[in-house]
């Protein structure tokens, strides 16, 4: 049986996702996951208790490790790169959030600060369930949940994000607003039924 | 909610587009009038004002920071922000547009540059730390800094800041005009002070590169857009902020890429970026490329060309030592490049004139304070390497030649030992006495000194003449192990045998030699230390007497000497410090005022000028004390001015650090007792960031550990105020951190038992207040708190009564407290049951 070296198969991997190969960015995702995980999990662990997460960081750092692979330079395509660290970036903290409700510990619960009003303080929302409202509006419209990935996992633009998705800045504005503010919406319901 | 279909999403789509191109008002009529049916209409309507109600939803990125937020809408050119009316856009970036403007309210013309951020910022909490910053970069004046002078936010939220406009040419402008080698150095030895300075003001810019700095038609350069600097080390919660921050990548730091605290090395980096680009006019880091994943990893991972390999006209110059200075300033580890821009500058300047690299040169003070600052954890083996420095033969010639001379204890011999001795004793621990990080060496070296001057009286030798010299030896010992104000180890038990010792030699000392004041003086000194620790194990009978004494001498000394201000001034702060910190107004005026007239002599005097800001500080506690707070918060106002000056001019010293923060200490809490906690907290926090400073280059500093704990414990209040529990908790388990640690290393300190009964009182405290909020871990919480309160009345039982903290909480008063909140958690926990 030959035996493949991973390396070789994150390079086929990369570039059957730049040839937009259905479900490559899913295997990309795959294959790539579980160590840029172990990086982010291991810089978590480091953390303190009740202390937001620097996003930017753990993907920048988990990244860079991609990159500094011998097959990195296969990452030129920008717009490529941030929509798989959005990608990643989401699967990280979805986990870690998963991972600190079954600890079920009270301090510590990792809460991202989704919105906040003046006056009010920051509110937080559970990242967890952030990822499952996402996923029912990927059902509605996945180009929609791309853009909410993009946007607040990833960190695009609107003008950066339309580059992406190969879509016009304003069609993605529009669909970003209508997204987001569904989200809102599904979130604070989800909360009014627990509170009942 | 029921489940859509794609069709009727689609037309929800449309519907809630059309809703918000129309006018808010007018949405819902709209609405009715365009949808299909009922349950449409109400299902967008429902989503139009949600959209209303939380419009920042979701707009901070997780990932904000590695690309800019959205261009702001541009105001249109005669439009007016307060006095400002915009005159042209004059550049745009990832943080905003650039407006010129005037102020053209009759009253007088000025031209200033007016940023506007982008919208990316626009989050209440983006808008709340650009506010804070504002105020901060409000402070920084300096002739190389374009000075920030007004700030606001428009309608629409984007906060604006118009700073000085500055003439000339940007800097990469002004090198397409290929200036001269000379040229260039000059304007870069231009830049470094401004740098420096703010750096002493603890901030970084974080984004130094040529379009942030103009160079004017004098040839001089000016820094633009402190817009990302932020405030230097972790704030008051412990955490570094690594926040997510905005930075060009092709000037970045491999820390920056790597998403790492950013420091004054940081800008150090930055600053050999800049260098290596005016020198050589490539970039350091994968010159050409313009795929900006390559730069960033091409940062972290590449070392950069030599810059003389570049084809300028003058690459033989730069061979040799512009090299290696310019590669100091890129090295991959933050601690390996220039301390500071200063040290930078200095050697940029002494390569241009000739004289000799200070970095290939250093005399052997320079090299121990190297050594030191490097070396944070000393061992004993550098320590001898520095020894064995200062004496060059010193050292190595008595230990070569101690068994030859065993018997004939030449004079010669004695006398140069002594002379090194001596030299350590004074030269070189006065050299590293106030760097942060020298503790340890500290210890050694004093220790080293008294062991010499040991063997010395040992062997013989006329020993009275050794008395004085093991007197300033044995003081100098008990320093370093105890003392008040001065970075020290903890202990003491050790540091009261050592003065004690001091005190027996220096009188004998002044016995001897009747007439010589310098005797009575180092006496004074000595008595002064050991007060303290009197004080710190709160044997307040010793301290009396032992002040008492204290009063006789500068008293006596004063009288000899009736035009000696400065001794005039020390008798009077010997008895004002006598009737009690800040216990009486009158001593504390006279005083001031004393020490004013010996200033006026000794202008420049730092051990003078620290007294008059410490006089400032004593005068605070006495107008606080009668109840005067405009007066004491202006005392303490003054002392803040001086001790930030002083570490400005030394910002390698550790002493007026803590000075500043002994000032900002007893200026917030003034501020909390006045009600101004927002004041409060912002003094606190930058407090607590000093000592953190502190205690992060010294870890053998005792005393900046002991006050970071009563600081946190201080702070603690202020902290509820802004309801931030968790990190009242945080903070007080932190304090819990070192006190113990500092009970664990001099069980004899006062302070440090006081306050570790404290901490623990307030922990239990902050549990039960998140206790009573009920819940399902009330009664864990209520569990939690009664063990705090048990812990605490162990601690402070067992400390004399009549022990107190400075404002007059006692042990007593905190276990009659500690009793009655562990009863009510007891009746708590039996209702649970």
């Amino acid at each position: 049986m030959e035996m493949r070296s991973p390396d070789a198969d994150i390079t086929g991997l990369i570039r059957a996702w730049r040839e937009d190969e259905p479900g490559a960015l899913d295997r990309l995702m795959e294959a790539t996951y579980p160590s840029m995980k172990d990086i982010a999990m291991q810089r978590l662990r480091n953390e303190r208790a009740g202390h937001t997460l620097q996003c930017t960081a753990l993907v920048n750092e988990a990244c860079l490790r991609l990159i500094r692979h011998p097959n990195g330079r296969e990452w030129k395509d920008r717009t490529h790169f941030f929509a798989f660290a959005a990608r990643v970036m989401r699967g990280i903290l979805v986990d870690y959030g998963r991972a600190r409700r079954t600890a079920k510990r009270d301090a510590g619960q990792l809460r991202v600060a989704l919105y906040s009003r003046p006056g009010e303080g920051a509110t937080d929302a559970d990242v967890v369930d952030l990822n499952d409202a996402l996923d029912d509006l990927e059902k509605l419209n996945a180009v929609q949940s791309c853009v909410v990935e993009l946007r607040y996992f990833g960190g695009l633009s609107i003008e950066e994000a339309a580059e992406a998705l190969d879509l016009s800045s304003s069609t993605v504005k529009r669909d970003w607003l209508l997204a987001k503010t569904w989200l809102r919406r599904r979130l604070l319901e989800g909360r009014a039924a627990i509170d009942q | 909610m029921r489940p859509l279909t794609s069709e009727e999403w689609g037309r929800i789509r449309a519907l809630f587009e059309g809703a918000l191109a129309v006018a808010a008002p007018e949405r819902q009529s709209w609405i009715d009038r365009h949808a299909p049916d009922k349950s449409v209409a109400s299902e967008v309507y429902e989503l139009i004002s949600c959209y209303e109600q939380w419009p920042d939803f979701l707009e901070e990125s997780a990932a904000l920071g590695l690309v800019a937020g959205d261009v702001p809408v541009s105001p249109p050119v005669g439009r007016r922000l307060g006095p400002w009316r915009l005159e042209r856009e004059i550049g745009r970036g990832g943080m905003g547009v650039v407006w010129e403007a005037v102020r053209d309210d009759q009253t007088f013309r000025q031209r200033v540059a007016i940023k506007i951020l982008s919208a990316g910022l626009q989050s209440s909490s983006g808008i709340a730390r650009f506010v804070e910053e504002r105020q901060i970069l409000a402070n920084l004046c300096h002739p190389g800094i374009a000075r920030l002078l007004d700030g606001g936010s428009m309608e629409d939220g984007s906060p604006y800041l118009v700073m000085e406009y500055v003439e000339g040419e940007r800097l990469d402008e002004w090198l397409a005009h290929s200036p001269s080698l000379g040229e260039r150095l000059r304007v870069f030895l231009s830049i470094c002070p401004a740098v420096e300075y703010a750096h002493r003001h603890l901030i970084v810019h974080g984004d130094l590169k040529p379009a942030n700095i103009m160079v004017t038609p004098e040839g001089e350069a000016m820094l633009l857009d402190f817009g990302v600097a932020r405030l230097l080390g972790p704030g008051l919660d412990g955490l570094t902020r690594t926040r997510t921050r905005l930075f060009s990548p092709r000037f970045a730091s491999p820390e920056q890429v790597r998403g790492q605290p950013v420091t004054t090395a940081t800008d150090i980096h930055a600053l050999g970026v800049l260098l290596y680009l005016m020198l050589t006019e490539r970039q350091p880091y994968a010159s050409g490329s313009e795929d900006t994943l390559e730069v960033m990893r091409a940062i972290c991972s590449d070392e950069p060309a030599t810059s003389s390999s570049a084809p300028v006209p003058w690459r033989k110059a730069l061979r040799g030592e512009l090299d290696a200075i310019v590669l100091q300033c890129l090295r991959k580890d933050p601690e390996e490049r220039y301390r500071s821009a200063h040290d930078l500058s200095e050697d940029i300047a002494a390569w241009r004139d000739g004289g000799p690299v200070r970095a290939h040169r250093p005399g052997w003070v320079q090299r121990a304070r190297k050594l030191v600052r490097r070396n944070r954890a000393l061992s004993a083996a550098i320590m001898l390497a520095v020894l064995s420095m200062i004496g060059g033969s010193g050292v190595a010639f008595w230990q070569a030649h101690q068994a030859r001379q065993e018997r004939q204890r030449a004079e010669m011999r004695f006398q140069q030992v002594k002379r090194l001795a001596h030299s350590v004793l004074f030269d070189l621990h006065d050299a590293i006495k106030d760097l942060p990080g020298s503790t340890a060496a500290r210890r050694l070296l004093v220790q080293e000194a008294l062991e010499y001057l040991r063997e010395l009286e040992a062997t013989g030798g006329n020993s009275r003449e050794l008395d004085s010299e093991l007197a300033a030896a044995y003081m100098r010992v008990g320093d370093v192990q105890a003392s008040l104000g001065r970075a020290n180890t903890g202990d003491s038990a050790a540091a009261m045998q050592s003065q004690l010792n001091a005190r027996r030699l220096a009188v004998s000392a002044a016995l001897a030699n009747p007439g010589d004041e310098r005797q009575t003086q180092q006496l004074r000194e000595i008595d002064i230390r050991l007060s303290e620790v009197y004080q710190q194990q709160g044997d307040t009978r010793a301290w009396g007497e032992l002040r008492a004494e204290i009063n006789k001498i500068s008293a006596g000394l004063a009288a000899r000497h009736p035009q000696d201000r400065k001794l005039r001034f020390l008798a009077l702060w010997d008895r004002a410090w006598t009737l009690g910190e800040g216990g009486n107004l009158g001593a504390w005026q006279n005083t001031l005022s004393a020490a004013r007239d010996a200033l006026a002599l000794e202008p420049r005097d730092p051990e003078s000028i620290r007294y008059l800001a410490r006089c400032y500080r004593n005068l605070g506690d006495a107008y606080k004390n009668t109840g005067d707070r405009a007066s004491a918060l202006e005392s303490y106002r003054q002392a803040l001015a001086i001790d930030d000056k002083r570490a400005s001019a030394e910002p390698a010293s550790a002493q007026p650090k803590m000075d500043l923060y002994f000032d900002l200490v007893a200026s917030g809490w003034e501020h909390h007792d006045a009600g101004h906690e927002q004041v409060a907290v912002v003094e606190f926090e930058r407090a607590a960031r000093l000592l953190r400073q502190i205690c992060a280059s010294d870890p053998d500093d005792f005393l900046a550990r002991l006050e970071l704990a009563k600081l946190l414990i201080t702070a603690a209040p202020s902290w509820q105020h802004f309801r931030r529990e968790a990190e009242v908790i945080d903070r007080l388990r932190e304090a819990l951190g070192y006190l113990e640690w500092a009970r664990a290393r001099d069980p004899n300190n006062l302070d440090a038992r006081l306050h570790h009964g404290w901490a623990l009182s307030e922990l239990g405290d902050a549990w039960a207040r998140r206790a009573a909020l009920g819940g399902l871990q009330a009664s864990d919480r209520w569990r939690e708190a009664a063990e705090d309160y048990t812990k605490s009345l162990a601690a402070l039982s067992g400390i004399p009564a009549g022990s107190r903290f400075d404002d007059g909480i006692g042990p007593g008063m905190l276990m009659d407290r500690d009793t009655g909140q562990l009863a009510l958690c007891r009746s708590h926990l039996e209702r649970v049951r």
